[in-house]
């Protein structure tokens, strides 16, 4: 296993965890391809009962790490394509997942947040997706966010972008518990805990017909999001938002 | 880009220049008759609709393969002049049509079905300022736009029962803006909500504390809007119309059947005399 992330298992209760603090857990390609792993594992891992998805440091995720691939559409696609399948592997998992938020949960990160089955996080966070913002197309998160607030709200977030506050998050449902920063982890755990009481069999099987329900959410239509979120990037608009927006925040190290 | 301004009988368009140079503002100014919808109304409608579908590259810009021209406007904003929004559609024409097939109610629900179609199919993004009553194809024109700014004064419903009329046209639309369970609440309510619970609901997205403030909180959301990546705004709006199904040919046609279903009938054509006869004598 890879150190970007860890994973812990207390009495089947899994706590995975962002371990990229310095860079605000950014979705590098190495990083998402250590959650891919992470997620694969833990799907084959029987003892497990419920995911809980958190971020070391001060923030969940603050989004894709696009510094150093801009130029590189072939590592730009992988990161993209990456990012849909493990969405896709844990909107799969057959136990329920939970993201537990802390501080920024923004554009890719912000898509984690709303794959998984519930989302915790404190009125002082900061979720959204101000990719258009920065000429990027939201498109992979777009049918996960259809799917957890609705066309018309998804619409409305992700044409205007920007980011909200946890308060705003919990209200338009894209946070389904709200509480104090201090108590995000000991409330996560408490929300797995009450999940592992029900039955896993029973649980499994409403996620698994939630999933059927949402027929669309396939393979195929995250390829084709991956795929234009990797066009819309590598055109002008993009490249030289994106360059502006580097230039004027250089890397902290 | 130089400003226009296109007076289109009850419909003014405006493609502005200048630092608001991209946005194009479609305002209903028939103030007297709180905006309702006769002929004059969507032959204006149709109008300026035609004119962005030229203006916004619907037919001359694909996202995917290049950067919007300059010239294009990337940003809509519909408003309504005077106590309304817009009041749904002109009751005294449709009391008063003598034709007991009521084509002229038909050809409303058409029109204004087309309208909603069109204006949602439009590559620009578009925000509907809602500052009083928006009902019935009044709040059809504010779920076909993207995003929908309100204030405690907005009033937004579907109180078309009381006519005999189905409101189904809107559903398609209204569902995927607000989920079937409030979409159901609506329709068989009838009720006209205020902007607190429509904005709580997500038939509003933005909100303006007082009417006075709601034209600055639009211009704000408007600026915020041209400021964006037109390319990428482009492509996302395309790619929520290709995931969302909000203007599939098949289900569109089948709300509007839907609604055209109701109408010819005694009980459609009496319920509308009653309610335009007691409201003229109000």
């Amino acid at each position: 296993m890879s150190d970007l992330v860890t994973i812990r298992n207390d009495d089947g209760i899994v706590t995975l965890s962002l371990q990229r603090a310095e860079a605000r857990n950014a979705l590098s390609l190495d990083l998402i391809d250590a959650l891919e792993r992470a997620v694969t594992s833990i799907a084959a891992d029987a003892s497990a009962r419920a995911l809980i998805l958190r971020g070391e440091g001060k923030a969940f995720c603050a989004g894709m790490d696009l510094r150093g691939v801009l130029h590189d559409a072939t590592r730009m696609g992988q990161m993209l394509h990456g990012l849909a399948r493990t969405s896709l592997a844990i909107r799969r998992l057959a136990i329920p997942a939970i993201a537990c938020v802390r501080g920024a949960a923004i554009g890719g990160g912000c898509g984690l947040m709303v794959t998984c089955d519930l989302a915790i996080t404190h009125a002082e966070s900061k979720c959204g997706y101000p990719e258009v913002d920065l000429g990027i197309c939201p498109a992979v998160v777009a049918p996960l966010l259809i799917r957890r607030v609705g066309a018309g709200h998804a619409r409305a977030m992700l044409l205007t972008g920007g980011v909200v506050s946890g308060t705003e998050a919990h209200r338009l449902g894209l946070a389904t518990h709200l509480v104090s920063e201090g108590d995000l982890e000991p409330a996560a755990m408490e929300l797995a805990r009450k999940l592992c009481g029900g039955g896993a069999n029973a649980l499994a099987t409403t996620k698994r017909w939630l999933g059927e329900l949402e027929s669309e959410l396939d393979d195929e239509i995250m390829r084709r999001a991956a795929d234009l979120s990797a066009r819309i990037i590598q055109g002008e608009e993009a490249q030289s938002r994106l360059k502006a927006r580097f230039d004027a925040t250089k890397p902290a190290h | 880009m130089k400003a226009e301004r296109h007076a289109l009988g009850p419909v003014t368009l405006d493609v502005h220049d200048g630092a608001l140079a991209g946005l194009a503002t479609i305002t209903l100014a028939d103030p007297d008759r709180r905006n309702t919808m006769g002929p004059p109304m969507f032959d204006g409608l149709e109008a300026a609709i035609l004119h962005l579908e030229a203006r916004t590259g619907a037919s001359r810009f694909n996202p995917l393969q290049e950067t919007p021209p300059t010239d294009v406007v990337r940003v809509i904003r519909v408003k309504g002049l005077g106590p309304a929004f817009c009041a749904g559609f002109d009751l005294g024409l449709l009391a008063d049509d003598p034709d007991p097939a009521q084509p002229l109610l038909a050809s409303f629900l058409k029109r204004l079905a087309g309208c909603m179609r069109r204006l949602r199919a439009l590559p620009a993004v578009s925000v509907a300022v809602v500052h009083g009553p928006a009902l019935a194809g009044g709040c059809g024109l504010v779920v076909a736009c993207d995003v929908a700014i309100g204030c405690p004064a907005s009033r937004l419903g579907y109180p078309v029962h009381a006519i005999g009329l189905s409101p189904a046209v809107s559903g398609v639309m209204l569902a995927a803006r607000v989920g079937t369970g409030a979409t159901r609440r609506m329709f068989e309510s009838g009720e006209i909500l205020d902007g607190e619970t429509a904005h709580q609901i997500g038939l509003l997205q933005r909100f303006a504390p007082t009417a006075d403030a709601l034209q600055s909180h639009a211009d704000a959301l408007v600026t915020e809007l041209l400021a964006k990546g037109p390319r990428a705004l482009a492509a996302t709006k395309r790619w929520l119309q290709q995931i969302d199904h909000s203007i599939d040919p098949k289900p569109g046609a089948d709300a509007l059947a839907a609604s055209l279903g109701g109408i010819g009938s005694a009980e459609s054509r009496a319920m509308l005399r009653q309610v335009w006869e007691s409201r003229r004598k109000s």
